[in-house]
């Protein structure tokens, strides 16, 4: 782990992005997120970590309305992205989620080309007015996704053809070609070699230029490596928040230090 | 009179040897493992079932491949009964004038075809009688002199019997029948042999070494291999039945005429090749006329069913709440298990009568037509269809979904761009298993199409009548009076061998597309 880098990385103090307030996760009969209040910034990376099943996940999936697609699933209390709370009535989840893009644990490229999967989001919004701009916003993804040089001479092979490390850069290529404003990350990188994951990671530290960024991660040093904020959830409770140095190096909570020293999990 | 011991007796024996075999079996292992405990390679039981396989198998195997076989045997023996210089096979001098010699071959093989078939007919009809109490063997020898009166003693008795019995028809009928007989005794006997061998061998070989286990382990996967092997064996006997009078229909009319001929008008009804004929065929047996039928319907049948079945499985799958589908789904599910000939009369006193009142008589002259047949054929294959259409959709994998909706797209959008699209091959796997269903439906059409026997040329509209290839192997096939021998009747089985050939492809190319989609996502 290199506790010098992360300590260098002072974090100064930036807009919040989404102020998440009292927020509480029903399965069914299951209380799975309980009470969990958490102000995500602007332009930071901020990562969730946590034993398995300890709603990290769910809570990700709280903020673009993913849950919404679980019958059984449901959210109380308030989320506030930039002043409105998304769980408002008004609020078009589809709307939204062209806002906070996504990425997923496993590389889920659609089966079309290369071409087509960046070119998806930004033809559903409406975002380009010819053929020359949509090329432009492909090539731009592609290239901040560090994948065009990869790919450049096949944009119209099938993204199913990628390997695996490839696949998860299309994704990720795919998600910032809608231009959200938040790009959350489930486990991006838990299919992934460790080449293909130190990629994936210097790429996390490139969005954060644009993006707020949110990655559930189960590596603690990736979360150290790539994060400025940590969240610690444990049994749906947001255990412990803060910056990702002062977590690592001195927590406030018995079980944060139990969990990043190995001792829960 | 009939063999003394027979395959129902044989197989009655065979069974008692067998529940013999396994007490008395598992009762001499047991005496050994008794007298030296722990010795045993197998468990009494083992050994018990061991004897009863070895007793039955070989008996049971041997009286099926019998059973087949004599058929085929027997066959093969009236073939070579016939005397070549008969003259119930030779086509008569007069006759021969300006025919080349191929032609005179070619209808010399096809009167030896039809002499075999009445011989067959002829053997039946004589033990039907005799087995009646009518006569012995030796009355019909005596009777052997006028045949007259014996065809008419026959028939009187409810045998039937095709074409008028001749001398040598019932000479080679009397020695099949010796033939059939001496096969009859030897089967059963063998077979009985057979048993009594496994049941002597395997008790003997009962012993403390003796590994029971794994030779009735390996039976077993012997059961299993032929029960998996069964239903292929049933479609290759299936296909043999009919190529067999396909291949004498081709010969005998010509394939190209077969396949590009533009009408169907059999001549008659009765016997096919119509005496005293010059050259040509009375009956014009032409292929696309009633492949026209067939397809045109399944057209519209598709075209009814794909967009409904698929919609409604677009609908189950991605947009009906759990409420809905719990219930609409398996009420779909039962649609298809409608009865067809329910369908058929519903298209028949329904649809068809509708239809002529919306379009008018002068459009739809009758009832019947492509359009009743077609919908309602469509409407049979929307459950089909969606029910297919659903699963692929549902084995597009949920990361698609997540991952077209987490970039903000609507559910339609997902929908039309990415699930459709990943689940097209598997739909198009689907829509040709309907449309080969669509092709070898028999009852709608039967009672919906149109029942002409004779067509001329394709119909173009689609309010008039058509035949099918279906319909004309039912029509022919339930007519009374037709023997197996006449062209007509050889004709109706080239159509099912063709029918066979169409379906078998369309469910290779809709299997080959299945498969290919499989493939993504495994």
């Amino acid at each position: 782990m290199n506790d010098m880098r992360m300590t260098e990385r002072g974090v100064n103090t930036k807009d919040i992005k989404i102020e998440a307030r009292k927020v509480q996760v029903f399965y069914g009969a299951n209380h799975a997120i309980k009470d969990v209040d958490v102000d995500i910034e602007d332009k930071t990376v901020t990562a969730f970590i946590g034993p398995s099943g300890c709603g990290k996940s769910t809570f990700l999936r709280c903020l673009n309305r993913m849950n919404d697609t679980i019958d059984i699933c449901r959210v109380e209390g308030d989320i506030i992205l930039d002043g409105e709370d998304i769980y408002d009535k008004r609020v078009d989840p589809v709307q939204l989620r062209a806002k906070v893009g996504m990425v997923f644990q496993k590389p889920n490229p659609f089966p079309k080309s290369i071409y087509d999967n960046v070119a998806y989001g930004p033809k559903i919004h409406g975002l380009s007015r010819n053929k020359a701009e949509l090329d432009e916003i492909v090539e731009s993804s592609l290239r901040r996704a560090a994948l065009w040089n990869e790919v450049k001479d096949r944009l119209d092979a099938p993204g199913t053809g990628l390997s695996g490390g490839q696949q998860q850069r299309l994704c990720i290529a795919r998600a910032v070609a809608t231009s959200p404003e938040v790009l959350l990350m489930d486990e991006p990188c838990s299919a992934l070699d460790p080449i293909a994951t130190a990629q994936v990671e210097e790429l996390i530290d490139e969005l954060r230029q644009s993006y707020s960024v949110v990655i559930v991660t189960h590596s603690m040093q990736q979360a150290a490596r790539v994060s400025q904020k940590t969240a610690f959830f444990h049994l749906g409770n947001l255990v412990e928040f803060g910056e990702t140095s002062k977590i690592f190096t001195n927590p406030e909570d018995p079980r944060t230090e139990s969990y990043i020293t190995g001792r829960i999990g | 009179m009939g063999a003394v011991l027979t395959f129902p007796l044989v197989l009655l024996i065979v069974t008692a040897l067998a529940v013999a075999g396994y007490i008395l079996g598992r009762g001499r292992a047991a005496r050994i493992a008794a007298a030296a405990p722990r010795t045993l390679h197998s468990r009494p039981n083992q050994h018990g079932w061991h004897v009863v396989f070895a007793t039955a198998i070989p008996a049971l195997i041997f009286m099926m491949v019998w059973a087949f076989g004599s058929g085929v045997v027997s066959n093969i023996y009236v073939g070579s009964a016939i005397p070549e210089d008969l003259v119930d096979v030779q086509v008569p001098f007069q006759q021969r004038e300006g025919l080349t010699e191929r032609e005179i071959e070619i209808r010399e093989e096809v009167l030896r075809t039809q002499f075999v078939a009445s011989v067959k007919g002829l053997a039946v009809a004589i033990d039907g009688y005799i087995a009646n109490g009518n006569a012995t063997e030796a009355d019909i020898e005596r009777w052997r002199a006028d045949l007259a009166p014996l065809q008419d003693r026959l028939r009187a008795d409810g045998q039937v019997v095709g074409a008028s019995i001749t001398q040598g028809m019932l000479t080679v009928a009397q020695d099949l029948r010796a033939f059939n007989r001496a096969i009859a005794t030897i089967g059963p006997l063998a077979a009985l042999a057979l048993a009594l061998i496994g049941f002597g061998l395997s008790l003997r070989a009962i012993s403390a070494e003796f590994r029971a286990r794994i030779a009735v382990e390996r039976w077993v996967l012997g059961f299993l291999v032929f029960a998996s092997t069964m239903a292929i064996l049933t479609t290759i006997a299936i296909l043999s039945a009919i190529t067999v009078p396909s291949i004498t229909f081709f010969r005998e009319y010509g394939l190209f005429n077969f396949l590009f001929g533009m009408a169907w008008a059999p001549a008659g009804d009765v016997v096919g090749i119509p005496e005293g004929r010059d050259g040509a065929y009375e009956s014009v047996l032409g292929f696309l006329p009633l492949i026209w039928g067939t397809l045109y319907i399944s057209l519209v049948a598709l075209l009814v069913a794909v967009p409904l079945g698929l919609l409604a499985a677009v609908y189950l799958s991605e947009f009906a709440s759990k409420w809905v589908r719990a219930w609409v789904k398996p009420a779909l599910e039962i649609l298809a298990g409608v009865p067809t000939i329910v369908y058929g009369i519903f298209a028949l006193i329904t649809i068809g009568p509708f239809l002529q009142a919306v379009v008018g008589a002068t459009v739809m002259p009758n009832t019947v037509s492509v359009m009743t047949a077609g919908v309602v054929m469509g409407m049979m294959l929307v459950p089909f269809v969606s029910s297919l259409s659903d699963d692929v959709i549902n084995a597009v994998p949920q990361a698609m979904r997540d991952g077209s909706l987490g970039l903000g797209a609507t559910q339609a959008e997902t929908v039309t761009k990415v699930i459709l699209p990943a689940a097209l091959p598997g739909i198009v796997g689907a829509v040709v298993l309907a449309a080969s269903r669509a092709i070898g439906e028999t009852m709608i059409v039967v009672l919906a199409a149109g029942a002409l026997s004779n067509v001329q040329g394709l119909e173009p509209n689609p309010f008039g009548a058509v035949v099918t290839v279906t319909t004309r192997i039912v029509a022919v096939l339930t007519g009374e009076g037709s023997g197996f021998d006449s062209i007509d009747v050889l004709a109706v089985f080239a159509l099912a061998f063709t029918l066979f050939f169409i379906t078998l492809g369309l469910n290779l190319v809709a299997q080959r597309m299945v498969a290919k989609y499989r493939e993504q996502y495994d």
